[in-house]
C-alpha cells in the first residue's frame, strides 16, 4: 500500500481544521447574535425622551440580528474579489493551474457568500422598508457582482480545459474583481436607504462584539469551502494528469 | 490617437495608425460590420417603438425609453464585437497580428478605437431612430454627447478584450453576451442616471456622482484592457 | 306675631353685628414688587424642579411599562428567534459538513493517484 502524498494530506488535515474552527466560530457568533446582543431600542422614539442627537431614533427592535450573516457573507464577497483578482494575476505570470482553481474556487464561495447577503438583506429589507429588493447602488452593485460570479463559472463551465479557458478565466477575475470596491463605494452616491454602516446604526457595546465574533467566525468557515474547493479541484487535476500518463 | 500609451514610442503611434486606417480601410471595402451592427440597432429601435406605440409619450414613457434605448447601444455593441473578432479569427489575423513587432497595447487600442468608431456611427442611426420614435433627445444637453463617449469606452474596453479571448473558443460568440453584460451594468446605471440627472435640468452638479462612476468604471477597464490584452495570446 | 316680628326684624339686622372687617381677606403680607419677585423665582427655582422630579417619575415609569411590553413581546416570538438561531447555525452545519465531506472525497481521489502512480512505477519493471 504506497503512502498518499504527503503535502495533499497536510492539506486534508489543514481542510478539516479550518471547517472545525469555522464551525465553531460560526456557532459561537451565531449564539451572541440571538441570545447576547440586546433588543435594539433607540431612547425617546414614543414620547418621553427626545432622541441623542447623532444616534439614529430608527428602531430595528430585533431585526439586526439577520447582519450578523449579512455583514460577514458581504465581506466574504470582498475577501473572494481579492482571492479571484490573486488567482487571476498569479496565473497570468506563472500559468500553474493551481491559480486557476484558485480563481474558480473564490468565484464559487463568492456566488454563495454574495446569494446569503443578498438574501439576508432582502429579508431585511422587507422588515425595514417593506420591501424585498429596490435599485439603491448598494444592492444594484452587489447584484452585479453576484451577476460576474455567475458569469466567471458559467463562462468556465462553456469552456473545454486547456489554455484558452485558463487565460478567460483568468482575466475575467481580474476584470470583474474590481467590482467589490464600487459596491463598497455606492453608499456614498446618491441618495440610498442602504444604511452606511454598521456603528452608525448600532453602538451598543455587546452588538460591537458579536459582529466581530460573528465576523472573524464566520469568514474562516468560507475561506476553509475556498480551500477545500482548491484542494479538490488540484486533487482532481493531478488525478486526469495520472491518468493520461 | 488620445489613447496612444504614454510610453509609447513614435513607431508605436506610426503602427496604431497604420492599423488603424488598415481597419478601416477593410470596413470600407466589405461593409460587412455597420451593416450587421446598424441593421441590429435600427431594428432593435424600430422594435422597441413599434411595441411601445399604444402608450402615452410622457415622462416616465421617456425615461422607460432612454433605459431600453441603452440596452440596445449595449446589445449592438456586442454584435459588433463578435462580428469583427469572429471576422479577424476568419482571416486568420489574430495570429498575423500577434507577430508584428508592436506592443499588444497598441493592438488592442487600435481594436478598441475601430470598435468605438463603428460604435459611434451605430449609435447616431440609435439615437436618431430614438429621436423620431420615441422622443428620446440626445442633444438635449452638450454634456450628453460626452456621456455617451465615456459609456462606450465602458462597454468596449472590457468588450475588446473578452471578445478577442471568446473567440478563440468554439461558440465563443454567445459566451460574450454572458461575460460581457454583468460587467457593464455600472457603466449602463452611470450612463441612464447622468442622461437622467442631465435631462432633468440638474447640470453637471446633479449628474456627477454618475459621471464619476462612469468615469471610474471606463477607466479601470481601459487600464486593465491595455495591461491584459497581451496576456490573451502567449 | 311679635315674637315673629322681633325674629325677622333681628334677622335683618344680622348684617349689622357681622364682623365684615375680619372676614374679609387679610391684605397681602408682601408688597406688589415683593410679589413680583417671588414669582420669578419660583418659576426660576422650584418649577424646574418639580417638573424633572414628574418626568423622572414618567420616565421610570415609561421604562417599566416598556420593560414589561418588551418582555411580553419577546415571550411572543421567542420561539421565531430560537427557530431563526436553528436554521442559521444549521447553515453554517451544513457548510462545515460540505468542505468535510469534499475533503474526505478530494482524500479519497488522493489515495487513488497514488495507486495509479504505483502502478505506472511498477509497469517498466515487469
Amino acid at each position: 500500500m504506497p503512502q498518499p502524498n504527503p503535502t495533499s494530506n497536510r492539506s486534508f488535515i489543514i481542510a478539516l481544521a479550518l471547517a472545525v474552527v469555522g464551525l465553531i466560530g460560526a456557532q459561537i457568533g451565531m449564539y451572541l447574535a440571538y441570545r447576547y446582543a440586546p433588543t435594539q431600542i433607540s431612547t425617546g422614539s414614543l414620547f418621553v425622551v427626545a432622541p441623542d442627537p447623532g444616534v439614529s431614533s430608527f428602531n430595528l427592535y430585533e431585526s439586526y440580528r439577520i447582519f450578523f450573516t449579512h455583514l460577514p457573507s458581504a465581506y466574504t464577497t470582498a475577501v473572494c474579489c481579492g482571492l479571484m483578482l490573486l488567482g487571476g494575476v498569479m496565473w497570468l505570470l506563472m500559468r500553474k493551474p493551481f491559480w486557476d482553481h484558485l480563481t474558480v474556487a473564490a468565484a464559487e464561495v463568492g456566488l454563495v457568500a454574495g446569494a446569503l447577503t443578498l438574501l439576508t438583506g432582502a429579508i431585511w429589507a422587507k422588515y425595514s422598508w417593506g420591501t424585498y429588493w429596490n435599485w439603491e447602488p448598494r444592492l444594484t452593485t452587489m447584484l452585479v457582482l453576484w451577476l460576474a460570479f455567475a458569469a466567471l463559472i458559467a463562462l468556465r463551465a462553456a469552456l473545454p480545459p486547456g489554455q484558452k479557458r485558463g487565460i478567460l478565466t483568468a482575466v475575467y477575475g481580474i476584470l470583474a474583481s474590481p467590482l467589490y470596491p464600487l459596491v463598497h463605494w455606492a453608499v456614498e452616491i446618491g441618495s440610498g436607504s442602504h444604511p452606511k454602516s454598521f456603528s452608525y446604526l448600532l453602538t451598543a457595546p455587546e452588538i460591537t462584539v458579536t459582529k466581530n465574533v460573528a465576523t472573524w467566525g464566520i469568514i474562516p468557515l468560507f475561506v476553509a469551502i475556498v480551500f477545500v474547493r482548491l484542494m479538490w479541484r488540484n486533487v482532481n487535476h493531478a488525478l486526469e494528469v495520472e491518468r493520461a500518463a | 490617437m488620445a489613447d496612444t500609451p504614454a510610453t509609447a514610442t513614435p513607431s508605436s503611434v506610426r503602427a496604431l495608425a497604420l492599423l488603424l486606417a488598415r481597419e478601416f480601410r477593410t470596413e470600407f471595402r466589405t461593409r460587412s460590420l455597420l451593416a450587421s451592427q446598424g441593421l441590429f440597432a435600427a431594428t432593435s429601435v424600430i422594435a422597441l417603438a413599434l411595441g411601445s406605440r399604444a402608450l402615452p409619450h410622457n415622462e416616465t414613457f421617456q425615461r422607460f425609453a432612454l433605459s431600453a434605448i441603452w440596452v440596445c447601444v449595449l446589445f449592438a455593441a456586442v454584435v459588433g464585437l463578435n462580428r469583427s473578432a469572429l471576422a479577424e479569427r476568419e482571416r486568420g489575423l489574430n495570429t498575423s497580428f500577434r507577430l508584428l513587432p508592436v506592443d499588444p497595447a497598441v493592438l488592442y487600442t487600435v481594436r478598441l478605437c475601430s470598435a468605438l468608431a463603428f460604435l459611434i456611427v451605430t449609435e447616431v442611426i440609435i439615437f436618431a431612430l430614438g429621436a423620431l420614435l420615441l422622443d428620446v433627445n440626445a442633444l438635449a444637453d452638450p454634456l450628453i454627447p460626452a456621456i455617451i463617449l465615456l459609456a462606450d469606452i465602458g462597454f468596449l474596453a472590457p468588450g475588446v478584450l473578452l471578445a478577442t479571448a471568446t473567440s478563440e473558443v468554439r461558440g465563443g460568440e454567445a459566451l460574450l453576451a454572458v461575460a460581457l453584460i454583468p460587467l457593464t451594468i455600472p457603466v449602463l446605471a452611470g450612463a441612464i442616471g447622468a442622461w437622467d440627472a442631465l435631462g432633468a435640468g440638474l447640470g453637471f452638479a446633479g449628474a456627477q456622482p454618475y459621471v464619476l462612476l462612469l468615469g471610474c468604471c471606463a477607466a479601470m477597464f481601459l487600464a486593465l484592457g491595455l495591461l491584459l490584452y497581451g496576456k490573451l495570446s502567449e | 306675631m311679635r315674637a315673629l316680628t322681633i325674629i325677622l326684624m333681628l334677622m335683618l339686622a344680622a348684617p349689622l353685628f357681622a364682623d365684615t372687617r375680619g372676614a374679609n381677606l387679610p391684605p397681602p403680607p408682601v408688597t406688589p414688587e415683593q410679589r413680583d419677585a417671588l414669582m420669578v423665582e419660583f418659576r426660576e427655582k422650584e418649577t424646574p424642579a418639580i417638573r424633572s422630579a414628574v418626568e423622572a417619575e414618567l420616565e421610570a415609569r415609561y421604562r417599566k411599562e416598556l420593560e414589561t411590553r418588551l418582555a411580553q413581546e419577546r415571550d411572543t416570538y421567542a420561539s421565531s428567534i430560537n427557530n431563526l438561531w436553528m436554521s442559521n447555525a444549521a447553515v453554517w452545519a451544513v457548510l462545515a459538513l460540505f468542505i468535510v465531506l469534499q475533503a474526505l472525497s478530494a482524500r479519497k481521489r488522493m489515495a487513488e493517484i497514488a495507486r495509479l502512480k504505483a502502478m505506472r512505477e511498477e509497469k517498466p519493471r515487469q
